[in-house]
């Protein structure tokens, strides 16, 4: 095991407590033109050591719902419904302290966009050490060891002469990876990564993504990965979520989802990237739908191909059709 | 290499400013009447020129200046005869000094109140600073130092009796220290130098005297302080950095200046190193309300006269001051931020 990692004992006992639990759960900022409203309503379980993916187009809430897991809303944002549990706690109603110390030790977060989620002033070593500072007592002596070794686990030959480098003499995969340091850092029991390969080419994406969920359980925590990228998210993680208009409209594992989705977005989702045919990709007609409304009714019917009558007139049902496969949809299982 | 680059940018500038300078001073009057009076006749008036050097073609001229400047030689004012080096020793610290104590204002109201209004853009104190601002830039200088000297030194005065005229809260305008003898001169500043003397009573007194001036320039000069610290600040929070830093579970101070003050400062520096240098040139309005013995007033009385040495004189001098404190502050930058250092 890793130096320093606290991570969750997985035991008969506790694997089967959630980790990690939103219900319901609604956000909404007020800007000048309005309030919108990017999650409404959204349900996501994490167990222990389990990798989660979140797969959505931009503005389905994807970033906004790993926010909410941090109480890090963008100014005039709040969460204005629902619950998100820490444990079976409620992290709403943590006080500044609590919360402070329930942020990096318990959850961390990796970020989009590796280089400008560094602070240009402070060297790498700097950055590291004081993550590792935050979220340990006792740590004086140990934590530039700590940084040193945490980088080599992330595959960096040189530990030594990255730790003197500012993130502006990293390229991006480099920063990411530090930015994975960082998080690691904190000794998480669950690490939150928003797209944390979108802007890496294609060879330097796939070995962060292995270097990331290989470090990851050698230190038994969670991941909650999300995406647009179905692909990247596929090749991450056990369970798959698919997010549409602020909710997570269907939630499966993996194999389900990939072969046998029941939602109509998620099957076109798939349509759309199923590459193997050869035909030219194609895209799910209609637009995606502006957040500034609230939906009390399926925000996708407009897009649906297989829209009915209930679906204008009644409200979302919750399938839960077992094995944590989880539909919202009037469609329900079993269709075509 | 930035340091390099800075240098020579910084020397660019100094020469452009003499070359400049020079032209300006010579196409735009002559000393001559200034220094004889108009009741003489064109053969001294002529005889005046020639031994100036003002009969010179304009290259000579030039080439005679700069070489004189090249040794340090700012020359003599053509009226006085005073060398120009004398009177702006003289004069420099005293604007200097309240320039200085300007700055210390600023940064005790301008600077916090828009690291506040950077951090809560809604609370109350940043719609104080934003009042101080705008009420700041609106007023003119030499209003507002006229407003300060006939609330707080005129009407206290004027109290009828029972109550007897109140001691005035603040001196009378009169200049640096309103008729007590100055204290040997070291630094210029009368402060410093009243302090290194050990007369703790005089330097209080020429602080006070300080307090009304420096107050009217930084409550005027101040706002654009408040304002590019209020966007820095709120510039510096909304970046992804600060989100993430707050993700690793780092306190709020911590996070605050440890990232965002330190992200901030760069174009707060470099600001109030320009507010200081266009101060020093600028203050001549507050100087003749508080009657303060400046550098701002002897360049006035310069250009009336086109008493070309003296105000070439003041414009070098500033100029250099203005360079000195870039340089500085490129210095602090320099220490600060990695990415200049590459």
């Amino acid at each position: 095991m890793p130096v320093g990692t606290e991570g969750v004992s997985i035991n008969s006992d506790t694997a089967n407590e959630t980790l990690l639990s939103l219900s319901g759960v609604e956000v909404t900022i007020n800007t000048i033109s309005g309030p919108v409203h990017p999650l409404q309503g959204v349900d996501l379980d994490v167990f222990p050591g389990e990798t989660v993916g979140l797969v959505g187009e931009s503005g389905s809430g994807k970033s906004m719902t790993l926010r909410s897991i941090l109480r890090l809303m963008p100014p005039g944002g709040a969460i204005t419904g629902g619950a998100v549990k820490w444990l079976g706690n409620s992290v709403l109603n943590l006080d500044a302290d609590e919360l402070q110390s329930y942020r990096g030790s318990q959850v961390a977060m990796i970020y989009q966009n590796p280089v400008s989620a560094l602070d240009p002033m402070l060297s790498v070593e700097r950055q590291i050490v004081d993550a590792f500072k935050a979220n340990r007592e006792n740590s004086d002596g140990v934590a530039e060891e700590y940084a040193r070794d945490v980088l080599r686990d992330l595959e960096f030959g040189n530990p030594d002469v990255i730790l003197k480098r500012y993130p502006h003499q990293l390229s991006g995969g480099m920063a990411q990876r530090v930015n994975i340091a960082l998080a690691l850092a904190c000794g998480p029991s669950l690490i939150l990564a928003d797209e944390p390969t979108t802007g890496l080419d294609m060879t330097t994406q796939i070995r962060v993504l292995d270097l990331l969920e290989r470090q990851v359980s050698a230190r038994n925590a969670a991941l909650l990965f999300i995406s647009h990228d179905l692909r990247a998210v596929s090749r991450v993680a056990r369970n798959i979520g698919i997010m549409y208009a602020g909710q997570v409209v269907e939630f499966g594992p993996r194999e389900r989802i990939l072969t046998n989705p029941s939602h109509p977005y998620a099957r076109a989702l798939l349509e759309c990237m199923n590459l193997r045919t050869g035909e030219r990709p194609r895209s799910i007609p209609g637009l995606v739908p502006q957040m500034t409304e609230e939906y009390n009714l399926c925000a996708f019917r407009n897009r649906c191909s297989s829209r009915m009558a209930v679906c204008d007139e009644q409200p979302l049902p919750v399938h839960n059709l077992g094995e944590r496969h989880r539909l919202l949809c009037h469609l329900g299982p079993g269709h075509d | 290499m930035f340091l390099v680059n800075r240098v020579a940018i910084l020397a660019v500038v100094l020469f452009a400013v003499v070359v400049i300078g020079f032209a300006i001073t010579r196409s735009t009057g002559t000393p001559l009447y200034a220094s004889l009076g108009v009741a003489v006749s064109e053969e001294i008036i002529q005889q005046r020129a020639e031994e100036m050097g003002l009969n010179d073609p304009i290259v000579v001229q030039f080439w005679t200046y700069f070489t004189a400047l090249a040794r340090g030689d700012l020359g003599s004012s053509r009226i006085s005869y005073i060398p120009v080096a004398e009177d702006i020793a003289l004069k420099l610290p005293a604007t200097a000094e309240m320039v200085f104590f300007t700055l210390v204002f600023s940064f005790v109201w301008a600077i916090p109140l828009g690291v506040r209004a950077g951090l809560r853009p809604e609370g109350k104190l940043a719609k104080l600073g934003e009042g101080m601002a705008q009420f700041g830039v609106s007023v003119p200088a030499f209003w507002l130092g006229l407003l300060f000297v006939f609330l707080l030194y005129f009407l206290p005065q004027r109290i009828p009796e029972p109550l007897g005229p109140l001691p005035s809260l603040f001196p009378p305008p009169l200049g640096r220290l309103g008729g007590a003898t100055p204290p040997d001169m070291v630094t210029g500043f009368y402060t410093v130098d009243a302090l290194l003397a050990g007369d703790i009573r005089l330097a209080w007194q020429s602080l006070w005297h300080l307090i009304l001036p420096a107050l009217t320039l930084s409550l005027t000069s101040g706002p654009p302080l408040f304002r590019v610290t209020r966007s820095a600040v709120s510039e510096a929070l909304s970046s992804p950095f600060v989100e993430a830093a707050y993700s690793y579970g780092l306190g709020r101070r911590t996070v605050l200046i440890r990232d965002v003050l330190r992200n901030a400062s760069p174009p707060v520096l470099n600001l109030a190193a320009m507010t200081f240098g266009y101060l020093i040139g600028g203050g001549v309005l507050v100087e003749v309300v508080f009657s303060w013995p400046g550098i701002g007033s002897y360049a006035v009385w310069a250009m009336n006269n086109s008493d070309y040495d003296a105000v070439l004189g003041v414009v070098i001098v500033a100029a250099v001051i203005y360079v000195i404190l870039y340089f500085i502050v490129d210095l602090i930058q320099f220490a600060m931020d990695p990415r200049l250092r590459d």
